[in-house]
């Protein structure tokens, strides 16, 4: 590993303040490789958990994803793509892969009621359950609506944001978004009363 | 849960709803998660150096190889003697001494004449004592 990179740091600084990192890292500094970690991590992270629901599998995707850019970081064409652009569409891949081989969609009927005298607990678990049903839902979208979802929804990227990430126009994403959660709404439609919802 | 909530979709609020619950719950990685991560990072680099050392060593080995190979041969000390006996028979190539030459007019390699002309050749000191004498 001892390709250096094509732009100079202070060049790759304004683009992306992670690729210097990047450099940093493929040049041999540890330092740069744990403070590019931490820089990066809690968005993959938490954009798997919100998808998977699960901690060990929302670690599993991140660490793929990490190790993916740690081998890609000899060859990282530095002024192009942002890392945490290239980060989320790597996670979002191996986060819609997994549903996809899941596809663990609880039937309406099986979601529980949810009953607590404690008012707390009872939002608690009604945010679970809600929680639940929107992974169970994403998970049950197409593959490119369910990253549109996901992108936009739960971790609150922005429209062209998420058009790079998925390598498509805006209005291609918006269509994404729109037809998605038109699905989703009418997915989840059977569980409206275990979610806490009702109709007027 | 009636038919009726079955049948109507969520609309935009409840789905609004969902979305900001979900989206709102702080979720951060734990410190071991990050610092294995950290660790997966030095491994890759590390390994990357590896398989690098590992490239040179192969292009080393074959020149290893070819320098194991010379010595087994003799090396410098053997090209000298090859080429000593090399001038040596060039040597001889020119001027043949006798006893090669009736060996191999037993053979049948050479013509009769040609060992007399080697006989005359071995007299041209002689002669040369003769006529030095005659003189």
């Amino acid at each position: 590993m001892t390709a250096l990179p094509k732009h100079t740091p202070e060049i790759m600084h304004e683009h992306d303040p992670n690729a210097s990192l990047l450099a940093a890292y493929v040049a041999g500094d540890v330092h740069a490789a744990a403070a590019l970690t931490r820089a990066v991590t809690p968005m993959i992270y938490a954009l798997a958990m919100r998808m998977l629901g699960e901690q060990a599998a929302a670690e599993d995707v991140t660490q793929d994803a990490m190790l993916r850019l740690w081998r890609h970081a000899p060859k990282w064409e530095y002024g192009q793509a942002k890392i945490s652009t290239w980060l989320y569409r790597v996670a979002s891949n191996l986060c819609t892969d997994r549903l996809r081989a899941r596809r663990d969609f609880v039937p309406a009927d099986a979601v529980a009621e949810v009953v607590s005298d404690d008012p707390s607990a009872a939002d608690a678990l009604q945010a679970q359950v809600r929680a639940a049903a929107l992974r169970d839902g994403i998970a049950q979208l197409p593959e490119r609506q369910a990253k549109a979802v996901a992108l936009r929804h739960l971790s609150n990227l922005t429209n062209p944001e998420i058009a790079e990430i998925m390598e498509c126009r805006v209005e291609a994403v918006e269509s994404l978004i729109a037809r998605g959660k038109r699905q989703l709404a009418a997915m989840l439609a059977p569980q409206k009363d275990a979610l806490g919802f009702m109709d007027d | 849960m009636t038919d009726k909530s079955r049948s109507k979709p969520l609309d935009a609020a409840q789905l609004d709803t969902l979305f900001e619950a979900a989206s709102n719950v702080e979720i951060a990685p734990t410190e071991a998660l990050l610092a294995r991560l950290t660790e997966d990072a030095v491994e890759v680099h590390d390994g990357a150096l590896v398989a690098s050392s590992e490239q040179n060593a192969k292009g080393a080995s074959l020149k290893n190889t070819l320098q194991n190979l010379w010595q087994e041969m003799g090396g410098w000390r053997a090209l000298g003697g090859l080429t000593a006996v090399l001038a040596i028979g060039v040597m001889i190539g020119f001027n043949p001494p006798d006893v090669a030459m009736a060996s191999l007019q037993d053979l049948g390699l050479v013509a009769s004449d040609e060992v007399l002309l080697v006989g005359l050749e071995g007299d041209w000191f002689g002669f040369d004592a003769i006529e030095g004498a005659e003189g």
